[in-house]
């Protein structure tokens, strides 16, 4: 098998997220005699041959995706999706929206998916109960057994010894859209008092992203029940403050986008020296044997020396990793699941009928661009004010009784033959050199109606009300002119949504 | 603590002295208020250098006893790989050893700090004869625990003690928690208690008979005041103060029973709201002292009015107060009450709502409910207040999920912001608290308002993310065929200023009514606005009528069920907007009119900005000051009611859909009534004729330019001057009570 991950683009390489999921099991993929390589997603559209029969679509959630998806399966090769977050089965938030569109677009195509831990596995089942899904571990690092026995030993001594009693967080600490991070540390970490009551004095070391530090964060952190030290994340300092901690707190809140998180953050404290509390929703089930769910639990543990990651139980703890952060485990069953899935049939798409891409909101140039090198055609909607050479685009008449469809050569030897007749060079209103225009009236679309322009400054309440009617009767605009096109709509920001154009699109692709 | 600025405070040379300041933001005055000079930073190049403000003693060399070393072994200097920039983020204090206690002075003639007592063993200490025993044993009936000591002939009848600590050098000036681990007091001090030693104790819920100490103890100076730090080995338990002399005998005892009233506690909205006197701290101990004595049964022989707590599920995530495994123990041992999800077993719960049914079910079979008395139901974010704790005096016949008075903080620093009142009677609202019997239904009389605040609920300052504050329901959350409904026929009342807002406010409406229109013409160029009326809707298809005209008459003279008051500016962005409105409507037969948030929008920085504009009108203010007056606002409404329905005095007339039938039949005013009052005339007059009208933040709509927020005093002049009106007026409306 040629397996490509198409990546959304070439710096992505370089990113944690790649080398844990993806470098550590690429040795082992070889090894069994196939590829494995990453491709950023405009190279993959843009090939003239495939570098791959298996494509696992990872983080691109804009209309590529779904061009590219739909080329390779004509080919013939599988296309599967990697879901790392639930972004999309809390229909009623509206932050979502526009990636909700892009999951119902894609699982209605795509050949299997893949994702982490078993939680995100039964709810895309429950999403999508007909696609094969995977759950692939994100794989582990090993350790130096010797080097990590000596550490846990050293710091529990040290521990009752000095009766402070380190503790460590780290990771993101913000998120536009959730409370999590230093929130979820701050909401759990009066549980962390009783360590008083025992005898020990805690002290905290926090290590997050600087863009975090705003100033209802900080005023959480300065209000912590235990005193604390605040550094910025890097790598090696996670490394050190894990081996510096007695334990690593680990509290998870319950929303939906929460519990179906990588079991990642444990495994990295298990590997790295430290105990895990973890409270509140209980995400490291899997590791439950080395996990603490109660604070007094491990203090009782620390005074007698039975914590439960200790130079004892390292083997049990190997095999459990072995078990589910396998590196060659991963890559073996991921090929074998591979190899099971049936290839779609190539097909001719898209066939006679031009592709045409409606952007919606805030065009992005490289999407815009990516689309035209395809061949395929962009269009504008009313509710863009980008300055792109789009292929088509609408100019409204203000009392509703036209619309000038205003075209470029490409667009217009596209057009039904029974409409390209009626495209003369036209002027624009505002002057400059004439353009190739197709004006319809109330009598070709008796459902014409103004489509007003972005007012300037922009104003959300406007584009909220006019978004949906004007991306409906564009796509009916564009269905008519060009006799029932292959549409998509290109869009990137919630809370916009066409149902109109995702109901022309739900046709499934499967053959 | 004082904020004071130095005089030579030197704002740029703090910028670029210590370089984290401009990464948070902050303008670097506050940054020093807040966090620079606890952190003992320089206000400027030439300042003195200074020590951390961190509550240290103040040792007399004369008279201290030699220090002793704490015994336990310093922990070593740990090496944490720094990043290449110089200094951590927020960078340590000069000298500031985390490993080792704040410096204090041990006394070695006091019992070993780091070991825990027994009550009894702390009764046992020597008394001054000045000292009683009452706190010790009110701590000990709090817990059900024998009383540790006799009851002195000396006692003064104050359960909690706190009489020696409210009057001279012992006083404690002021008292809040430093951090959710920590409260601090500043102690007046003074040559009286020189050298006495202060001490707190604190028990863990599991344990309430062991005491540990909590922190360390203070030396008083000889000139105060003091500054000094409790820390807590729980956040909510109570706290017993110790003042010891000299002698070594006990001088004085109080009982801090619910710290967590203090300011930046749980309940610290409960304390400022229940404040009464202009002394924050008198307050705080005749509250203490109130509420002990209602815990104890000493106000009467009822059994605790409150059996059971129940919390709603939906939508919780584990991280709010009610669900803290400190709070929950908090709850089990002081008050025997557990708390238990209201949602079935069968209920489709999330993977998270799941995991909070499964920790409350392992909590609840160790204490269950009780039979008979009052269940508090709570949203998720709410926790109950301790008036509704310890009252014995709730009444028992109150029906079920009646809608109760409720406090709202702020959720990331507990700050007090609000208290409101609902309307009086049952509630269906899940996002609000409700109280009353199990299984008891609303009688014919009126229920009497609850006297005390059920719950705090604990809120976000600011709205959220933009897109969840435009549409609080997904539309692609609906079936993907639904079609926008219709409702009509409907008369819609149009206010017009613009035409090319109108046509297209015009546009939506149609496809979402079958409506008739008359037009009030209040832009400057009338004739483009009657073109455009025209091009629309016809001509003949709308009628006009003068700014005027009384909407009575207008509701006369139409033939609908309803009426829809509507202004250009608005913007009805939703297309389910008027169907929910008529379902509000539709809800019961005595309410008069509906409506919903408004969202205004102003760009700032090029970016737009939403944020909530209007939300219905509510009493604000009474004075009898010179003639009895009546006070109406438009505040802020989401952070109290970000997501209800509620009973507001009014609806504002850009957007309020009416029965025509009701507005038709209200009484013709007897002179003009201004436009900025018109309607909470209206609101009043059908409120009068034993109306109601309801807002839910729940259904959102835009409004185009600044939307002003008004605040009328006596709107609708000498009519409504009659007191004896007022309460009708309240028990039926949503009272909002700022806190700040």
């Amino acid at each position: 098998m040629r397996i490509v991950v198409i990546i959304p683009n070439a710096e992505w390489q370089s990113t944690a997220g790649v080398r844990i999921r993806y470098e550590r099991i690429r040795p082992w993929i070889e090894a069994e005699g196939h590829s494995f390589t990453l491709q950023p997603i405009d190279e993959a559209m843009a090939a003239s041959e495939r570098a791959g029969d298996i494509y696992l679509i990872s983080k691109c959630h804009d209309v590529r995706s779904q061009l590219l998806t739909r080329q390779l399966r004509a080919e013939g090769c599988a296309v599967g999706i990697d879901f790392f977050d639930d972004y999309y089965s809390q229909k009623q938030d509206a932050a979502f929206m526009h990636l909700r569109a892009w999951f119902r677009m894609m699982t209605a195509q795509v050949d299997f998916g893949l994702c982490s831990t078993p939680n995100m596995r039964d709810r895309l089942a429950r999403l999508v109960p007909d696609l094969p899904l995977l759950v692939m571990n994100d794989p582990a690092i090993g350790w130096d057994d010797t080097a990590l026995a000596e550490g846990l030993r050293a710091v529990a001594q040290r521990t009752r010894a000095s009766k402070v009693l380190d503790i460590g967080w780290f990771g993101i600490g913000d998120n536009p859209y959730f409370s999590l991070g230093l929130e979820d540390l701050h909401a759990f970490s009066g549980q962390l008092l009783q360590i008083r009551a025992r005898g020990y004095q805690p002290r905290l070391r926090i290590l997050t992203n600087r863009r975090a530090l705003d100033t209802r964060r900080l005023e959480m952190i300065a209000r912590l029940p235990v005193p604390s030290l605040v550094e910025e994340w890097s790598e090696e300092a996670e490394t050190a403050l894990i081996a510096d901690s007695l334990f690593c707190f680990l509290p998870v809140n319950g929303q939906e986008f929460s519990t179906v998180k990588s079991l990642n953050r444990a495994v990295s404290v298990l590997a790295g020296g430290s105990q895990v509390l973890s409270t509140g929703f209980p995400l490291y089930d899997t590791l439950a044997p080395f996990i603490y769910r109660d604070l007094g639990e491990l203090l009782d543990h620390l005074d007698a020396d039975t914590l439960r990651v200790r130079p004892q139980t390292l083997p049990d703890l190997g095999a459990l990793m072995e078990q589910i952060g396998s590196a060659q485990v991963e890559a073996k069953r991921l090929t074998a699941f591979l190899e099971t899935l049936p290839r779609p049939r190539p097909h001719d798409w898209p066939g006679q009928k031009p592709v045409i891409v409606l952007q919606g909101s805030r065009p992005q140039g490289e999407i815009h661009k990516q689309v035209q090198r395809q061949g395929y055609l962009s269009a504008a909607s009313p509710r863009t004010t980008a300055k792109l050479a789009f292929d088509l685009s609408a100019r409204s008449d203000p009392d509703g009784r036209f619309v000038d469809v205003v075209l470029r050569d490409r667009s217009v030897s596209r057009l039904a033959e029974n409409w390209r007749g009626r495209v003369a060079k036209v002027s624009p209103p505002a002057g400059g050199d004439p353009a190739p225009t197709l004006r319809l009236t109330q009598d070709d679309l008796p459902g014409l109606r103004p489509m007003l322009r972005v007012s300037a400054p922009r104003r959300e309440l406007e584009e909220q009300s006019r978004y949906r009617p004007d991306m409906a009767l564009m796509a009916e605009i564009i269905t008519l002119i060009f006799d029932r096109p292959h549409l998509f709509l290109s869009e990137a920001n919630s809370p916009y949504w066409s149902p109109e154009i995702e109901a022309q699109r739900s046709d499934r692709a499967h053959v | 603590m004082s904020t004071a600025l130095p005089a030579a405070f030197d704002p740029e040379w703090y910028l670029a002295t210590y370089p984290d300041v401009a990464l948070t933001g902050m303008d670097p005055v506050e940054h020093y208020q807040r966090f620079g000079r606890m952190l003992g930073r320089q206000p400027s190049a030439d300042a003195p250098r200074s020590r951390p403000v961190l509550p240290h003693l103040q040792p007399d060399t004369a008279t201290a006893k030699p220090v002793t070393p704490a015994t336990a072994s310093a922990a070593p200097e740990l090496a944490i790989p720094r990043p290449s920039r110089p200094g951590p983020i927020i960078d340590r204090p000069a000298g500031f050893n985390a490993a080792a206690s704040i410096p204090g002075t041990l006394l070695s003639n006091v019992t070993e700090r780091t070991k825990p007592l027994t009550l009894a063993h702390l009764a046992d200490t020597p008394q001054a004869e000045s000292a009683t025993p009452a706190a010790l044993n009110t701590y000990a009936k709090l817990f059900g625990l024998p009383a540790p000591a006799k009851s002195s002939a000396r006692a003064s009848g104050n359960l909690t003690g706190f009489e020696p600590f409210q009057t001279g050098a012992l006083r404690i000036e002021s008292l809040w928690y430093e951090t959710t681990g920590t409260l601090r007091l500043r102690i007046a001090g003074g040559e009286d208690s020189a050298a006495w030693v202060l001490s707190a104790f604190q028990a863990v819920p599991d344990s309430p008979d062991v005491l540990h100490p909590a922190g360390e103890s203070l030396v008083l100076p000889a000139e105060g005041p003091a500054l000094w730090d409790i820390a807590l080995v729980h956040p909510m338990m109570p706290v017993l103060v110790q003042a010891t002399g000299p002698d070594g005998m006990v001088q004085a005892t109080a009982l801090l029973a619910f710290p967590s009233l203090l300011p930046g506690g749980l309940h610290g909205a409960e304390g400022k709201a229940l404040q009464r006197t202009s002394n924050p701290m008198d307050s705080l101990w005749s509250l203490t002292e109130m509420l002990v004595r209602e815990k104890l049964g000493k106000t009467g022989a009822n059994a605790p009015s409150l059996a059971g707590i129940r919390v709603s599920l939906r939508g919780a995530t584990g991280a709010e107060p009610i669900f803290a495994a400190p709070t929950l123990d908090w709850l089990d041992t002081l008050f025997g009450l557990s708390v238990t999800p209201i949602d079935d077993a069968e209920d489709a719960l999330t993977q998270g709502e799941a995991a909070l049914r499964d920790l409350l079910g392992e909590r609840a079979p160790a204490r269950p409910q009780g039979d008979a008395g009052l269940i508090l139901t709570l949203p998720g974010d709410g926790l109950p207040t301790l008036s509704a704790l310890v009252s014995r005096r709730l009444d028992n016949d109150l029906p079920e999920n009646s809608a109760a008075p409720y406090l709202v903080a702020e959720d990331a620093n507990l700050r007090p912001r609000w208290m409101v009142s609902p309307a009086v009677g049952p509630t269906s609202d899940p996002s609000q608290p409700s109280i009353g019997t199990p299984g008891l239904a609303a009688s014919a009389t009126e229920a009497a308002a609850l006297p005390v605040p059920v719950a705090v609920l604990f809120r976000p300052r600011n709205p959220p993310h933009p897109t969840r504050l435009l549409l609080p329901v997904a539309p692609d959350a609906l079936a993907q065929d639904t079609k926008p409904s219709k409702i009509g026929p409907l008369l819609v009342v149009l206010t017009a200023h613009d035409p090319a807002r109108m046509e297209e406010l015009l546009r939506s409406v149609q496809t979402m009514a079958q409506a008739d229109f008359v037009v009030r013409l209040a832009g400057v160029d009338k004739a483009a606005l009657r073109a455009s009326l025209n091009r629309i809707l016809g001509n003949g298809g709308w009628r006009e009528t003068g700014l005027e005209t009384d909407l009575r008459s207008l509701a006369g003279e139409g033939d609908t069920e309803l009426l829809l008051t509507l202004d250009d500016r608005v913007v009805l962005y939703d297309p389910q907007t008027l169907v929910s409105l008529k379902a509000l409507i539709d809800r019961t037969p005595d309410t008069a009119s509906a409506s919903c948030l408004l969202l205004a929008e102003r760009v700032v920085k090029k970016a737009a900005v939403l944020s909530p504009a209007v939300g219905g009108l509510f009493p604000a203010r009474v004075s009898f000051a010179t003639s009895p007056s009546l006070g109406f606002h438009e505040p802020d409404t989401f952070q109290p009611l970000p997501s209800a329905d509620y009973a507001v005095v009014a609806n504002a007339l850009p957007l309020s859909l009416w029965r025509r039938d009701v507005l038709a039949a209200l009484p013709t005013p007897d002179g003009p009534v201004p436009d900025h009052a018109a309607d909470i005339h209206l609101g009043l007059d059908a409120l009068d004729a034993g109306y109601r009208h309801l807002c839910s933040s729940k259904i959102r709509a835009g409004y185009l330019g600044e939307y002003v927020r008004r605040d009328e005093i006596d709107p609708v002049g000498t009519q409504y001057l009659r007191p004896a009106l007022w309460e009708a007026i309240f028990r039926r409306v949503t009272v909002l009570r700022e806190l700040f």
